[in-house]
């Protein structure tokens, strides 16, 4: 049976026993809530859904909301007690407020629950003479960054003495980066905080202002990993799709200017192997990435790599290590390696672990950006000796851009195709007719197919040959829609079938276009006893990788002496 | 659909009547992926109380999206939960009930036997698969908005769909003989 009749069973067993066991099993056998947690659970909903309408229309200064948006992991499973004491103690806060039973308040500190940090903090206490001040609920190391769970509201009556410029809102303290340790219960203040920070991550700790480049990379089971920009540094994410589908999404709303909602609701809903989003941050934010699945999860931070681009940044140029890619992992347990490669195209590189001296018998692990540019394929983490990384499948056509720099044509405006489908054919569309060539990148030559405007025209792509469309005519940053029915390939050939949703394509085409960058992509093409060879089949400007392990690392072309 | 999801941002009987629609939806997949009744109950919870808190933000945007934001919210809950919690095999009195268990008890019994190994069965399939596998299932989605849910394209779910159905079936036999 293949797939589309194993798919087409599938429909039909929704709609009547199939006689197969197992099908009818999976249709029939729905797991279903009692009724008592079902009806319960819509009381407690709708009690929430209640209050939260009423807060919001008590909602006054000294009743201040503070909504998370990335809300940390949950370490107690019994969310329904924390409900029911945040509503016991909004009720009891409003009936306390309305009713003035305690007039000389004295001080309390509300802790704020990281898990309830979407609902409000009441501050129960408060009266006009009262202030609140923000004050660590724990010791916080310098350096830190300063997460809900970390400090607490404190109200202090209006007699007590409290320092100047005190903190007394969350909201103002919250993501910032502790400048020197903080004891518990030490007021907040302004000089004891610094928003001062380039990047943050959990995993990386603090890295240095001025550094231009930060490669985080999730791995399956890792644990949450958060970015933390400052404000208005000018940055470039490449985010694969797992990653960037992980990222919350309002952090992508919140994070972007009113004019790049849209791609930020893009990114949410069309992710595709790997993109780029450009931005710059008007108020610091966080990336956080809530999981990744295996073969998933990437997320990059490059603040001023693109040498090609606008980026903004007046930090210099990357160096690009043309001609002499060796480099050492910068640490003996960090394990991440970042390796611009040279602009020439099709270029192979090994890793050659000659210099791993010693290493015999070591495990190597080894994590390269491929497998987030095929998440789905499932032997991204597993160890090097894995004698095969390559995908079964292939299902995206990767987006295109013309260009007119550095590539396999200089000076002449290209769109570069992926060589990872046998067969595609390609409807584009410019702005106006313009005559277009599509040839492969090694013949470097005007010849092959073409087309002009809109007709629609059918080549078969060689196997392992990437091809580009050339449109001599057009310039760079163009828009353009391609539209694209491709014959994927499936390992096992049955599944070979025309992928109609063209328009959705386009769509996704003409976005990137705006937004997008670089095209970056790298394919494993053999596995020897001591290399890898990676082989780049577009106008990559970067292949990152991670190896575990704190040994040296020597990258080299294939070529190089 | 949307008129009612709008509606279901401040009127409680509007969500109330969102909420019932798919509840047993959410329940029957997180159930696929949790197991223990008393987790999927928390997980379940979660979900709900953070969609309550987020509705808000909800941006409509057209056939399917709703559910597949809401099961996306899930899908994050029950990616948190196996990061708090190391996975383990449920009895079976831990297990949830299974629709038509009000069946004569013996019947009902055999059923979630059966259900118990078709989740063992589910819980060996890679944890994309078993994403796959629930969402269409249990959780009633389509192909499309579990592309959508997992940011992945159709195709790729549908192939995902076909591998797991095999991968279930050789378990799934294997498990039979050995109970029988």
């Amino acid at each position: 049976m293949n797939d589309r009749q194993r798919l087409e069973k599938i429909e039909r067993a929704f709609s009547e026993p199939s006689g197969d066991r197992l099908l009818d099993d999976l249709v029939q056998m729905t797991p279903q809530a009692s009724r008592h947690f079902q009806h319960q659970l819509e009381d407690q909903l709708i009690a929430r859904l209640k209050t939260q309408s009423m807060t919001h229309q008590t909602e006054d200064e000294n009743m201040t909301t503070i909504t998370r948006n990335f809300p940390a992991e949950r370490t107690q499973p019994t969310r329904g007690w924390a409900t029911a004491a945040a509503l016991l103690l909004i009720f009891g806060g409003l009936f306390a407020l309305f009713m003035n039973l305690n007039p000389e308040p004295s001080a309390v500190i509300v802790p704020i629950d990281a898990d309830s940090a979407t609902e409000t903090i009441p501050v129960v206490t408060a009266t006009p003479e009262a202030r609140r001040v923000v004050v660590a609920s724990q010791d916080i190391p310098r350096g830190a960054l300063i997460s809900t769970d970390l400090i607490a509201i404190q109200t202090v009556p209006a007699h007590e003495q409290v320092p100047e410029g005190a903190f007394s809102r969350v909201v103002d303290v919250y993501y910032q980066i502790a400048a020197r340790d903080i004891a518990a219960g030490e007021y907040i203040l302004p000089e004891l905080v610094d928003n001062n920070v380039v990047i943050w991550s959990s995993r990386a700790n603090l890295f240095l202002p001025g550094q231009i480049s930060e490669l985080i990379h999730l791995i399956h089971n890792t644990p949450e990993i958060d970015t933390f920009m400052g404000s208005n540094q000018p940055l470039l994410a490449l985010i694969p799709r797992n990653s960037a589908y992980n990222i919350l999404p309002e952090a992508f709303r919140e994070m972007l200017d009113n004019n790049e909602s849209l791609r930020a609701s893009f990114l949410r809903e069309h992710i595709m192997e790997m993109d780029v989003l450009r931005f710059s941050v008007s108020t610091s934010f966080t990336v956080h990435s809530i999981h990744s699945l295996p073969g998933g999860g990437l997320v990059q931070v490059i603040d001023c790599v693109l040498p090609f681009y606008d980026t903004g940044c007046d930090t210099g140029q990357p160096i690009l290590n043309r001609g002499d890619l060796q480099t050492r992992l910068p640490w003996t347990d960090a394990s991440t390696a970042f390796v611009p490669l040279p602009e020439s195209y099709n270029d192979e590189l090994a890793l050659d672990f000659s210099a791993l001296s010693g290493s015999e018998g070591i495990p190597v692990r080894l994590v390269m950006s491929y497998c987030a540019l095929h998440p789905d394929s499932e032997t991204c983490d597993e160890s090097i000796d894995q004698s095969d990384n390559a995908p079964d499948e292939l299902v995206v056509l990767s987006y295109a851009m013309i260009t007119t720099t550095a590539g396999p044509l200089p000076g002449r405006p290209y769109i570069v195709l992926p060589d990872l489908m046998t067969m595609i054919t390609v409807l584009w569309a410019f702005d106006e007719d313009v005559p277009v060539v599509i040839e492969p990148v090694e013949d470097h030559a005007e010849a092959g197919t073409s087309s002009t405007g809109s007709t629609p025209v059918t080549i078969t792509l060689p196997a392992d040959d990437p091809m580009i469309i050339i449109a001599p005519d057009v310039e760079a940053g163009t828009r353009v829609n391609i539209t694209a029915t491709i014959l994927f390939v499936d390992s096992d050939e049955e599944f070979q079938q025309p992928l109609t949703d063209g328009d959705q394509i386009a769509e996704m085409l003409a976005d990137l276009q705006l937004n997008s960058g670089i095209i970056t992509d790298a394919r494993v093409i053999s596995i020897a006893d001591d290399a890898i060879r990676l082989e780049v089949t577009e106008n990559a400007a970067a292949i990152d990788w991670v190896i575990e392990t704190g040994l040296p690392l020597h990258i080299a072309s294939v070529d190089a002496p | 659909m949307q008129d009612l999801i709008n509606r279901a941002k401040h009127d409680p009987e509007a969500f109330r009547e969102v909420y019932r629609q798919f509840f047993p939806r959410v329940y029957g997949y997180v159930a696929g992926r949790v197991g223990q009744r008393a987790d999927v109950e928390d997980v379940v919870a979660d979900v709900f109380l953070a969609v309550v808190e987020s509705l808000d933000r909800f941006e409509y945007r057209g056939t399917g999206s709703f559910a597949a934001w809401i099961f996306r919210i899930a899908h994050n809950r029950i990616n948190q939960f196996y990061r708090n919690t190391p996975g383990d095999s449920a009895a079976l009195d831990d297990l949830p009930d299974i629709a038509g268990d009000d069946s004569p008890p013996e019947n009902a019994l055999l059923r979630r036997e059966r259900f118990a190994r078709l989740h063992a069965c589910i819980a060996q399939l890679s944890p994309r698969r078993q994403e796959v596998i629930t969402l269409r299932f249990f959780g009633g989605l389509r192909n499309q908005e579990i592309a959508t849910v997992l940011g992945l394209d159709e195709r790729t779910v549908a192939s995902h769909l076909c591998r797991a159905l095999e991968d279930l079936e050789r378990e799934y036999q294997q498990e039979e003989a050995s109970h029988e």
